[in-house]
């Protein structure tokens, strides 16, 4: 465990990286970290700096509490389910 | 105005670091506190060779790791940045206690039958503490790195 330990902080950076089929080195390179820091991000292992995490949300496109939140995100599946649901219960 | 540096030291794999950072405390140990425990000659030339091998593999794993060495701004990113002033904290807090031992059995042993190094073991063990002070924050960033299958 660092001094930075991200015990708190949740992240959906593995979804994204996958998602945009970037390499953990591809990601790395982008916004200036040794690719094994990309997976201690994406572990929960570390946390980023204000500055990193603006630049890894600046990457995806996406505002940065996307990519991170205090509070854990929800499962995937019962993101997409949700929509899916309501259009049932109609 | 930018400068160039005139030496831009190695930077080791976490595995190297291990190994040699092994290397060098086994023939350190070996030719410091074997001489005090067996029968041998400590001023002798293999002993001498064998403690100067380890001193010459910490020198080795202490520039070829970010740890004790100066890094220079850039080298490393924000984590590793971290990672390493724990490690350096660590490494000075092992040391500090190595000292306050060396002073609490210094003290316990003057004026009583315990045991105390002769002028040349004091010599050696001093060496022995400096060089293992200069190789654990190198040593704790290498056990810490995990090497990763890139995807």
């Amino acid at each position: 465990m660092t001094s930075n330990d991200a015990l708190n902080l949740h992240n959906r950076l593995a979804l994204f990286r996958a998602e945009a089929g970037l390499s953990r080195k591809d990601l790395a390179e982008r916004v200036g970290v040794n690719p094994q820091t990309i997976g201690f991000l994406e572990r929960g292992q570390y946390g980023p700096s204000l500055e990193l995490g603006l630049k890894l949300a600046r990457v995806f496109g996406v505002p940065v509490e996307t990519l991170f939140s205090l509070e854990p995100f929800k499962p995937l599946a019962d993101s997409l389910a949700a929509p899916r649901m309501m259009e049932g219960g109609r | 105005m930018a400068t160039t540096a005139m030496f831009k030291p190695p930077r080791f794999s976490p595995v190297r670091v291990r190994v040699l950072s092994g290397l060098s405390l086994a023939a350190m140990l070996a030719g410091t506190i074997g001489p005090m425990l067996l029968p041998v000659d400590g001023g002798g030339g293999v002993m001498t060779i064998t403690r100067v091998l380890g001193w010459a593999l910490a020198a080795v794993v202490a520039v070829g790791s970010p740890g004790w060495r100066y890094v220079a701004p850039g080298e490393l990113d924000e984590r590793e940045r971290s990672e390493r002033a724990r490690a350096v904290v660590i490494g000075h807090r092992v040391t500090g206690i190595c000292i306050c031992f060396a002073f609490i059995w210094l003290l316990l042993a003057t004026g009583r039958t315990l045991w105390l190094p002769d002028q040349f073991q004091a010599a050696w063990l001093m060496a022995l503490l400096f060089w293992v002070h200069v190789m654990v924050p190198g040593v704790l960033l290498a056990w810490r790195d995990t090497t990763e299958i890139e995807d």
